[in-house]
């Protein structure tokens, strides 16, 4: 078997009447192996939650809870100072949304993906690493858990033994440590730019950071965003280009069952 | 013949948008601002206020149920008194953060479900006005023509306009036909615009059934939440002045 690589989106962070970016949901399912969905904190609400979990099952993508700081006004893309005992509670409450949507239409919770601002934080909060996966050990075990390869998150979640996976960033820059660079705004990329960047790093584990360096990275699942322009083309490109270099597009679950085969 | 054009502006929250607010006001004279009732928050009313007064239209608020879920279209049971404080309350917010960007909210047109009530109720209509009229700087208030919030406001004393719906048909008592009803909503973009010029040159508004009516009307009440509605206003626009109708506020702010 060729190698496999999981492709992730964030997906429902429209929020009531509001819609997120111009790329319609179902395009990007149909691209995707791996759905982050928004659990209502910093976007989402109970129906966009329903119909995504939906969507996810039709096009056979695994369905992930996607927890971020409760602030939609900022989309959780603002550091918020509280407790790392207060953030697990948040995390676990919109992770228990998501899995009972799942419940609801037969889809079990592949994977939890934090978002935004509280993802970073907990890249390098020790002590909320440590209690967030202390917990998820008790009440998901076999969930897998989403973070940066250069991060506490990881680095706990082995030594705990949570099945974790390693993002890479297909529409953000790296830093020379191999972390992203995290921008509010970001300008419509080049599909194949994007791709070849994508497909570079599967083959050679190799990527350019935005001082021009090249680096190693080593990831399970390549993350693309629904809002930046142009997702469904840069999804699409992705896709194409490692399809054509024989890498298998499959689900996060996927992708760990055959490394860990 | 000179005639206001209305649009609801600023109804995005957070990193969402809702509409397309330049190209509305580029062809607008008053703007119904949302105060982070249904839409809106502190931040997307600057925006809003600041790219109206670089425009110079008349600032209005746009104030309507604290139910961003469901946009302010759904009917939330509130007493009379509840009403008048969630209106004041956020009069005053957008009112607040136009000071900020040099700008004066002028009047107010309730929006959806609160606006659509207070078309009907008395109770809240007059919950509506009591807020507006206890505000500073003698607030006016842009109503649907021939409704009760219209006759509620001039009972009370407070400045009223009245608007009209370009697209949408219109009832022997003056009133709009409800949506769910065939032919509620004119979709030739021609015909609307015949339409409503033939009203501005007589007073008379066709209706459903029956000879045309006599109707007062300040404003045209236009949308922008669709690229469809924005290529509607801007055609209609164009119409009129093609016609030599002067666009221009309904009230005069110097």
């Amino acid at each position: 078997m060729g190698k496999l690589i999981d492709l992730n989106c964030d997906m429902g962070e429209g929020f009531g009447h509001w819609t997120l970016g111009e790329a319609p949901d179902e395009d990007l399912m149909a691209l995707i192996s791996s759905a982050n969905v928004a659990a209502g904190f910093h976007a989402g609400d109970p129906n966009s939650i329903d119909r995504v979990v939906q969507l996810a099952k039709t096009y056979g993508v695994g369905l992930g809870a996607h927890p971020a700081y409760n602030d939609l006004q900022g989309f959780g893309r603002r550091f918020i100072d509280t407790s790392p005992e207060e953030l697990v509670n948040d995390i676990l409450y919109q992770v228990g949304a998501v899995r009972e949507f799942g419940r609801r239409h037969g889809v079990a919770l592949q994977h939890i993906k934090p978002h935004g601002a509280l993802y970073m934080e907990a890249a390098k909060n020790e002590t909320l690493s440590l209690k967030l996966i202390d917990t998820l050990r008790d009440t998901s075990g076999d969930t897998i858990l989403f973070c940066m390869g250069v991060s506490k998150t990881y680095d706990i979640a082995r030594k705990l033994g949570q099945p974790v996976v390693r993002e890479f960033y297909a529409d953000r820059d790296y830093g020379d440590d191999g972390s992203i660079v995290f921008r509010r705004k970001v300008q419509r990329p080049d599909p194949q730019a994007v791709a070849d960047k994508c497909l570079r790093a599967c083959l050679e584990n190799k990527v350019e950071t935005v001082d021009g360096k090249v680096i190693d990275i080593e990831f399970e699942s390549i993350c693309f965003h629904s809002d930046t322009p142009g997702a469904v083309a840069i999804g699409q490109a992705i896709r194409d280009g490692l399809t054509a270099e024989g890498i298998t597009i499959a689900p996060a679950a996927t992708v760990l069952e055959q490394t860990s085969a | 013949m000179r005639i206001d054009l209305n649009s609801d502006l600023g109804e995005g929250f957070g990193p969402w948008t809702m509409g397309d607010d330049a190209a509305m006001l580029s062809l607008v004279s008053s703007a119904n601002i949302a105060c982070g009732g249904h839409a809106s928050d502190p931040e997307t009313m600057l925006a809003a206020l600041e790219q109206a007064v670089a425009r110079g239209v008349v600032i209005g608020a746009h104030p309507g149920y604290a139910d961003r879920e469901g946009f302010g279209r759904r009917i939330i049971p509130m007493t009379p008194r509840a009403i008048g404080a969630m209106v004041a309350a956020q009069v005053g917010a957008l009112a607040g953060v136009a000071a900020i960007a040099g700008a004066r909210v002028a009047y107010v047109k309730p929006h959806g479900a609160l606006g659509n009530l207070a078309c009907d109720d008395a109770d809240v209509a007059r919950a509506i006005v009591g807020a507006v009229a206890a505000q500073p700087g003698r607030l006016a208030i842009l109503a649907i023509s021939g409704t009760v919030l219209e006759h509620e406001a001039r009972a009370a004393g407070v400045q009223v306009f009245s608007e009209i719906f370009a697209d949408r048909a219109y009832m022997p008592d003056g009133r709009l036909m409800p949506r769910n009803r065939t032919g509620a909503v004119l979709h030739d973009r021609d015909e609307a615009v015949d339409r409503l010029l033939r009203f501005l040159e007589t007073g008379q508004m066709p209706v459903a059934e029956g000879a045309p009516i006599k109707l007062a009307a300040q404003s045209v009440c236009v949308h922008g939440d669709s690229p469809g509605a924005v290529a509607m206003a801007l055609a209609l626009r164009d119409r009129l002045l093609a016609q030599g109708v002067t666009i221009a506020p309904f009230l005069d702010v110097g």
